[in-house]
């Protein structure tokens, strides 16, 4: 199958990775992030100070107490920082030692040990559905399960070429997560010739998505593919995690390696790195910023957000001259900030949303129901479709330069909260 | 000092880097709009000589001052999109205008058409129109600028720059002009390509009918829009010799008033499709 988008934006950005695959310097500190889990109220299993094997259980979700988050290295529990009404901030660790944790990967995977050799081994966090965008709940099933096997992200990671790395382990990923959904598994990736070949049958199908950002987000692919609902619950998952579990499969231990793409204004020599999950991103850039460092974000210029630590489904890492805009050109800038503080700051519906915006949903409406706070009406638009990455681009062509991508997300909670 | 309030979180300007366009997404919608009006306004300073500009400073303080009053009252920051709507008024007013009629109709225009409502993008009129169709309602003796064949290929940069940057949907163009040329030739007039690049029209559709804070925010609605702009157009024109600033006013200010109604059926339209797509 098939897909070509029109519309949407691939943001020019100098930067962009080298297709050469490097390793990462020697990474000291690890995190698990508290904004990788939104809401979630954790149960910690370990103390500041204690030794953790890789793929030990750090903390679990309070409410769904099967979902564990382990850690990926081996080493020692640092910190555990707890943040706003107790819910987790960051929990660090110092890498140290190559001890893991072994499991016992089902000789015969079925839907049930499946789910249980995921859940046990902190694979579980990888999956996440959709509507409202959080982790899987382990008691339901999906009507179907989405491999987002590429990027449109601005400077992001090549999949066909990491896919090429890993052919076996992302083969062995999907031989066990196809038994986690009655219905079909879609591969959704780009039209690269580098590809590897693939077997499908009539669970696995293949599909192509081509055209300009957001024609790789997991969002896109749901819409046009299965879209979900109230009434239907879809997983997607990245094509790294996928690798991830294909290795635990094969060698019984968590895998936590990540090929993220190091990139962006301020990057000396951008290319692909093979790190880890949750790497200390000062550890990961020491030494390739240009001259003054830079603002390095987790996730793309789009999407990302300034952090210490590599988000947990993040695979790159952008570094932007310090202040941005603001000093990266001279006068010019600074009379253009000036100008800024001029410009509108309601919604004008011009043209340049539906520009950005190939699913359909009509954006201006949605985003006029988001800003005044009318859930109803936005579900009836189709937010429940959506995540906070489909946002990005709307916000980037706002004139008022309003975050959708905030709105989206309390539109949501009030609405689960309702339902 | 003026308290801002800040209704919504901001994202930063971080995709902007370098990019393709760099200063013209930071530039105020407004800024855009009135380097789009620019060209048109010259050609109208120089074939109208200086009484113009009294007439067009004169809106562009009645505007200002109202704006100002808004905003004081309101404690929001001072908005500057008032002045390409003075300008806009004034590029539609002959040099013979007497000063208070400008004065009341900018005054009526501004308030009525926009800051009742709370500012520029929360109403669904144009100030500049509702302006004008203020002095075509209250002095019928009045006649607008008959806009000369020179300002049209002064708008074409305008119009490229507009559409460029998202302000003035090609599709909303399109169907104008479609509207237009359907009604000439049902209604059998003459010439119907005359009435297309009729300097009035030309004008009213880029500069007043294809504010997108006055025109639906759908695309199926800017399709509507545009016809139903291009077909009033040309029906308020049918008794005078040709097409005239005053009827693509009208026009405009109609289209206007359906616009919101056009993007419901749109909107209906969206979701019934969706909620038959979802079972």
């Amino acid at each position: 199958m098939h897909f070509t988008i029109k519309r949407g934006l691939d943001i020019p950005l100098p930067g962009a990775p080298a297709q050469m695959l490097r390793n990462s310097p020697r990474i000291e500190a690890v995190a698990l992030q508290g904004s990788d889990c939104a809401g979630l109220r954790p149960q910690f299993c370990v103390e500041e100070g204690e030794e953790v094997s890789a793929g030990q259980a750090l903390f679990v979700d309070r409410r769904r107490p099967e979902i564990q988050f382990v850690a990926p290295v081996s080493g020692s529990v640092i910190a555990v920082n707890r943040g706003h009404r107790r819910l987790l901030d960051s929990i660090v660790l110092r890498a140290a030692g190559e001890r893991f944790r072994a499991f016992d990967p089902p000789g015969r995977p079925d839907a049930s040990n499946v789910r249980a050799l995921l859940l046990e081994s902190g694979q579980w966090p990888a999956l996440r559905s959709r509507p409202f965008e959080r982790i899987a709940d382990p008691d339901s099933v999906p009507a179907a399960l989405f491999v987002t096997a590429m990027t449109t992200e601005p400077l992001g990671v090549n999949a066909a070429a990491v896919l090429r790395e890993e052919k076996g382990a992302f083969a062995a990923g999907i031989a066990a997560i196809r038994h986690l959904t009655p219905g079909p598994l879609f591969v959704c990736r780009g039209t690269d010739r580098d590809y590897p070949a693939f077997e499908t049958d009539e669970q696995v199908r293949v599909v192509e998505f081509r055209g300009p950002h957001p024609a790789g987000l997991p969002g896109t692919h749901i819409h046009f593919l299965l879209p979900a609902g109230r009434q239907r619950k879809v997983w997607h998952i990245g094509f790294q995690d996928v690798i991830a579990i294909g290795h635990l499969m094969q060698t019984g231990r968590i895998s936590a390696e990540r090929i993220v793409s190091v990139g962006g204004p301020a990057v000396q020599s951008p290319a692909l790195v093979r790190t880890c999950l949750g790497a200390d991103l000062m550890d990961l850039t020491a030494g390739i910023l240009s001259d003054g460092g830079g603002d390095v974000l987790s996730g793309s210029a789009l999407s990302g957000r300034s952090s210490r630590y590599l988000g947990r489904y993040h695979t790159q890492v952008t570094a932007l001259p310090h202040g941005h805009v603001r000093t990266g050109q001279g006068l010019v800038a600074r009379a253009l900030m000036l100008l800024a503080r001029f410009q509108t700051r309601s919604i004008i519906p011009i043209s340049a949303y539906d520009d950005v915006m190939p699913l359909d949903i009509l954006p201006v409406p949605l985003m006029r129901a988001l800003s005044v706070g009318d859930v109803e009406t936005a579900e009836q638009l189709g937010c429940l479709e959506l995540a906070e990455d489909d946002m990005r681009l709307l916000s980037h062509v706002c004139p008022a330069r309003i975050d959708y991508a905030a709105l989206l997300r309390r539109a949501l909670e009030q609405i689960e909260a309702q339902s | 000092m003026i308290e801002k309030r800040e209704p919504h979180a901001r994202t930063e300007y971080r995709t902007e880097y370098w990019s393709a366009a760099p200063g013209l997404r930071c530039l105020p919608l407004d800024c855009v709009t009135l380097l789009a009006a620019l060209p048109v306004l010259g050609v109208a300073l120089f074939e109208r000589g200086a009484r113009w500009l009294v007439v067009l400073t004169a809106s562009v303080l009645v505007i200002v001052a109202w704006q100002a009053l808004f905003a004081v009252v309101r404690r929001r920051p001072w908005p500057t999109d008032g002045i390409v709507a003075a300008l806009l008024v004034a590029l539609m007013l002959p040099s013979s205008m007497p000063l208070w009629q400008v004065a009341l109709a900018a005054s009526f225009g501004i308030v009525a058409g926009q800051e009742i409502f709370g500012g520029r993008g929360l109403g669904f009129l144009n100030p500049a129109v509702v302006a004008l169709t203020f002095l075509i309602f209250s002095f019928p003796e009045v006649e607008l600028q008959r806009l000369s064949p020179a300002t049209v290929v002064a708008a074409a940069p305008g119009a490229a720059l507009l559409t460029a940057a998202g302000l003035c949907s090609w599709r909303m163009l399109v169907a104008a002009v479609a509207g237009v040329l359907i009604a000439a030739i049902a209604t059998g007039m003459p010439a119907p390509f005359n009435a297309v690049f009729a300097a009035g029209f030309v004008l009213g559709l880029v500069f007043l009918a294809a504010d997108p804070a006055a025109a639906p925010s759908t695309n199926p609605g800017r399709w509507m829009y545009g016809l139903i702009f291009g077909v009033l157009t040309v029906i308020f024109a049918t008794k005078a010799p040709g097409v005239h600033t005053e009827h693509v006013v009208m026009a405009a200010l109609l289209s206007s008033v359906f616009a919101p109604l056009i993007d419901v059926v749109a909107i209906r339209f969206n979701v019934e499709r969706r909620r038959r797509r979802h079972g």
